[in-house]
């Protein structure tokens, strides 16, 4: 449309959306060059037409959207279907840019509200590069009209878009959403896309929409390298595949319409046959049951008081870091539980998938009891995941099941009921019948069905692991659903419970257990995986097994799931003993950046000394002689940093011991830390954060672009002394200065810090701050000064 | 588009003097190793005939007028100029902040190693604008430097169709996403140009910069 605009004297530089406005006539006389030429389906001249973009032109998106889906309606007539065609709003969404989840869904709702009321019959969402705001944008269509929506989105040649998403994720996550037609449009030629397309195609049932380009463009003189003829000979794949809807993208115009429908004049579209399989993913993670997949249990505050108390405290990089070692250790799913008692699971619930997805790529499995946390874990995770859980209770199956249709989820199904848990297998059996029957009535497609038979301890009553046995196998052979179980419970008061725990996974996996849900860190079971995937030929060549164990000694001792409950304990696990350097303290471990020593040797003094005199007399003396090296130009940041980062493993070992003791935790006084509005650059206010937590201090990180309301509002709740504010651009210094203003507005009692490369401290002071922070061993000093 | 690091630049972007010890050099090696492995490198880029007979100078096949005299005296043998951006991509992103979790100095050392492949792909780029004819290129120019305007940002942007083309676009306040890019132009002259070389006095830092402080610069200049 842009470029048939251009050549009917569109000036360059002007939106096609308002040109389209002030010129319906030559909008139409474009439709019906179209139509003319075979179209049946006319994307309207609004592919620009949101909030976002339109701001600077003076002219509402309900007046442009009007406007131009008109032209488009007079020239189809009754002949053809006028689409509302939207295409990205031009920024991206957090965690990669600063557009929330909120912001994005608000822009494409006034748009497709504006469509549906000029008389649209469909909403087509083009050219989206990011999976998480093609989703956003399809949950608004389909919360906010009944227009059918199609979804295609672009990918480079390597099959992946610009921001790495999969064929297959965006296949299957947009699948269920309830989407009228999945494919692909622009930047590539047809040949290219073909690959891409077929592995779509693969995936979902819907009808698939292919819309290319004429090829590629000449850098040069912007002219496309593939004919009319050339185009359409290449579409004609599109029959052999089985698509549905074919158009020409970038560089064709109505000729190109032309020859491709004569080239497709009379072929039949080929059938599909889909490969029906439980697949889970993110944008970048496809995880498809097959070969065992495992799901890491450990975000989970039941019974775990350090992630109680991180999670209590809204340490997420402490939950983070969980989900990273899961990650790390081969883990294929995240588990998430925020159901801490007297917090707002809802609440909690949607921070920490948006906290887990900035730091890992996992598909997640969100576990709640609480249907609205379930649902906040469903609308802001930007993929496909699991629900955990239903089971047999008719209420659960009727509040939950719309929730995992509406959102397109696998949902995990328990065999208990009212009535308890089945003594039988036959038992079980018969509610994972009832699970699958309710979902089916709901529209949820069979692979989409997870069946947990539940395994109770061995050590009540003999049978229980043959029951969960022979409950697993039933349904697996009778009804064909994927299985899932967590394994731990079978040893529950027996010695050894790790030798039990595997031996028991063994015999699940024989039985066709699929997804696992476990302890990844525990070598002993991963182990297990490995040799199992290996014996039943998912490992071609034993590579994997291969390179697990090559290097491995040999020796009998373990490591046990405690040790992968900490960071520093995880690095210092396998050596429990006193180390053979002469002399070393904690002081000389961090003054060298000795991480897994550091944390040795606070463990070690935890025996003999108390655990605030440790950090009083040993860590902070530490880092003060640290900071002072820095300061004199002895060491510089690198040495600083890893020094940081052994003082953190240190304190790691404090934070868990004290933890476990049910004390209150160590701290000097509440900061917080954030970058300002705008602005997204971090690893310096990370930097300070690591400094600042290192002396004692509680820092409450509110991230990055964060609006000066959120600060003024957290300062006020937690009463927080010390602020400190960061801001790496120019640009983003109102931000910074408006802030503060507010902060002073609101009288609470504080003191701010400024930090940032483009900060000085003439500025500083202009802008009312009370301390400029030129590095982070300035700011431990400062926060020695007002907090002590 | 190859992703080169340089791991002298890159220790140097982290704050480090002198040369890395031998625990720092593996780590800054396999920091390029995974910033190399994890980048999706893309660029474009498009030529414009430049017009100084007004103020500031104008690109003439569009509306764009880039003002101020340092363009200006950058431009002054060019008949043409090459505008482009380029970018390692958003994975290496996710990289970095994965490892601000777990480990904050190897996270350092990540971003700035990607400072440094993005830098590397500015040079692979500028090459593009040597066509068959003998020509002599200027320095690179970004908007920001010197008086030109930051806010030229989102028009190059515009200008180049980052967006659409190679996935790069500019936040509401500036920023470009993904972070690791950068757009740039660079003139296209007869004669041999010399390097302009503003030093520190270009540089935003330069009052409270911590290297003039100890008498180096950030390039490893003694004062």
């Amino acid at each position: 449309m842009g470029t048939e605009l251009q050549k009917r004297g569109m000036p360059a530089g002007m939106l096609p959306e308002i040109y389209g406005m002030e010129h319906p006539e030559i909008v139409e006389e474009i439709h019906r060059a179209y139509i003319d030429a075979g179209s049946r389906i006319l994307y309207a001249n609004t592919f620009g037409a949101n909030g976002k973009k339109l701001q600077r032109s003076g002219k509402s998106v309900k007046e442009v959207v009007t406007a131009n889906v008109c032209s488009a309606r007079k020239a189809a007539g009754d002949l053809c279907g006028v689409a509302l065609d939207v295409g990205p709003i031009g920024e991206m969404m957090a965690p990669i840019g600063t557009m929330s989840f909120e912001e994005a869904y608000a822009l494409f709702r006034e748009i497709v509200t504006a469509g549906k009321d000029a008389g649209a019959d469909l909403v087509v969402f083009e050219t989206f590069s990011d999976l998480a705001e093609i989703r956003t944008a399809i949950l608004a269509a389909k919360e906010n009209s009944d227009l059918p929506v199609f979804a295609t989105m672009t990918f480079e040649e390597r099959g992946r878009t610009f921001t790495g998403c999969m064929a297959e994720s965006f296949a299957a996550t947009v699948s269920g959403l309830g989407a009228a037609a999945i494919g692909v449009n622009c930047s590539l030629g047809p040949k290219s896309l073909m690959p891409i397309i077929r592995k779509i195609g693969s995936i979902t049932e819907l009808p698939l929409i292919v819309k290319a380009n004429a090829g590629l463009p000449d850098a040069r003189d912007g002219h496309y390298d593939i004919d009319a003829a050339a185009f359409a000979r290449e579409m004609s794949e599109c029959a052999e595949i089985g698509v549905r809807i074919v158009g020409g993208c970038c560089g064709t115009d109505p000729e190109y319409i032309r020859e491709l429908k004569k080239a497709l004049e009379g072929k039949s579209c080929a059938e599909r046959t889909v490969r029906k399989q439980t697949a889970v993913c993110s944008a970048t993670r496809f995880a498809v049951s097959g070969s065992i997949r495992v799901i890491g249990e450990r975000i989970n505050p039941t019974g775990k008081k350090r992630i109680q108390q991180a999670m209590k405290d809204r340490d997420f990089d402490y939950v983070l870091a969980q989900g990273i070692s899961e990650a790390d250790a081969g883990a294929d799913i995240l588990d998430v539980n925020v159901g801490v008692p007297g917090l707002d699971e809802p609440e909690l619930m949607k921070e920490c998938v948006q906290q887990l997805i900035s730091a890992t790529d996992l598909p997640l499995q969100i576990d709640s009891g609480n249907a609205k946390a379930l649902e906040n874990g469903l609308r802001y995770f930007p993929g496909k995941a699991i629900v955990n859980s239903v089971n047999g209770e008719e209420t659960r199956l009727k509040t939950i099941l719309p929730l995992v249709k509406k959102y397109g989820a696998a949902v995990v199904g328990l065999t208990i009921d009212e009535n308890g848990i089945p003594e039988t297998a036959e038992g079980r059996f018969r509610i994972a019948e009832k699970i699958k029957k309710a979902c089916l009535s709901y529209g949820i497609p069979e692979e989409d069905i997870l069946i947990d038979c539940l395994t109770l301890t061995v050590s009540a009553s003999a049978d229980s692991a043959s029951v969960t046995l022979k409950a697993l196998r039933m349904v697996k052979e009778r009804l064909g659903l994927s299985t899932i179980l967590g394994v731990s419970n079978i040893s529950f008061g027996l010695p050894d419970r790790e030798e039990i725990n595997r031996t028991f996974l063994t015999m699940a996996m024989e039985e066709g257990l699929d997804f696992p849900i476990m302890n990844p860190n525990s070598e002993f079971m991963m182990d297990a995986v490995a040799s199992f995937r290996m014996l039943n030929g998912a490992d071609p060549g034993c590579e994997n097994y291969i390179s697990r164990f090559r290097d491995r000694e040999k020796t009998h001792t373990r490591t046990s799931a405690a040790a992968g409950d900490s960071k520093a304990a995880q690095a210092g696990a396998a050596q429990d003993k006193m180390p053979d350097k002469a002399g070393h303290t904690i002081e000389t471990a961090v003054m060298t950046g000795q991480k897994s020593e550091a944390a040795i040797l606070t463990k070690n003094l935890l025996m003999q000394k108390e655990a605030l005199d440790i950090v009083n007399e040993d860590l902070i003396p530490a880092l003060d002689k640290v900071g002072a090296e820095y300061e004199k130009g002895i060491i510089f940041l690198p040495q600083l940093l890893r020094s940081a980062e052994a003082s953190e493993s240190a304190f790691e070992v404090i934070k868990d011991y004290i933890a476990g003791k049910g004390e209150q935790p160590v701290t000097k006084g509440k900061i917080i830390l954030a970058t300002v509005k705008g602005d997204i650059h971090d690893i310096g206010k990370n930097i300070v954060k690591t400094i600042l937590s290192n002396y004692g201090y509680r820092i409450l990180d509110l991230g990055r672009d964060v609006p000066p309301e959120k600060i003024v509002e957290t300062a006020l709740r937690e009463d927080v002394k010390l602020i400190g504010l960061s801001a790496l651009m120019t640009t983003t210094l109102p931000s910074m200065e408006e802030t503060v203003r507010q902060l002073r507005k609101s009288n609470h009692a504080c003191r701010i810090m400024v930090g940032g490369a483009v900060l000085t401290s003439a500025y500083a002071r202009s802008i009312g701050a009370d301390y400029y922070a030129k590095d982070a061993k300035r700011s431990a000093d400062i926060a020695r000064e007002v907090l002590g | 588009m190859k992703i080169k690091v340089d791991l002298a630049e890159a220790y140097r972007y982290m704050g480090g003097r002198g040369e890395p010890d031998g625990q720092e050099k593996k780590e800054l090696e396999k920091a390029a190793e995974m910033i190399a492995e994890s980048s999706n490198p893309r660029s474009i880029e498009r030529f414009f005939s430049v017009d100084r007979s007004g103020d500031g100078v104008l690109l003439s096949e569009t509306e764009l007028l880039l003002p101020g005299k340092a363009v200006r005296a950058l431009l002054k043998d060019c008949r043409e100029c090459m505008i482009f951006c380029v970018t390692i991509g958003n994975e290496p992103e996710m990289l970095i902040r994965r490892w601000e979790v777990e480990n904050i100095a190897f996270a350092a050392a990540l971003d700035a190693c990607a400072s440094s492949a993005v830098e590397s792909l500015c040079e692979q780029e500028e090459k593009k604008a040597i066509g068959s004819e003998e020509v002599f290129l200027t320095d690179r120019f970004s908007p920001g430097y010197e008086d030109l305007p930051l806010s030229l940002q989102p028009d190059f942007c515009r200008l180049l169709d980052t967006g659409r083309k190679i996935g790069v676009m500019v936040s509401g306040s500036g920023v470009m996403i993904p972070r690791k890019s950068v757009t740039a132009l660079v003139g296209i002259a007869d004669r041999k140009q010399k390097s302009r070389d503003s030093g520190c006095s270009a540089c935003p830092a330069y009052g409270s910069c911590s290297y003039r402080e100890s008498g180096v610069t950030c390039y490893g200049h003694i004062l």
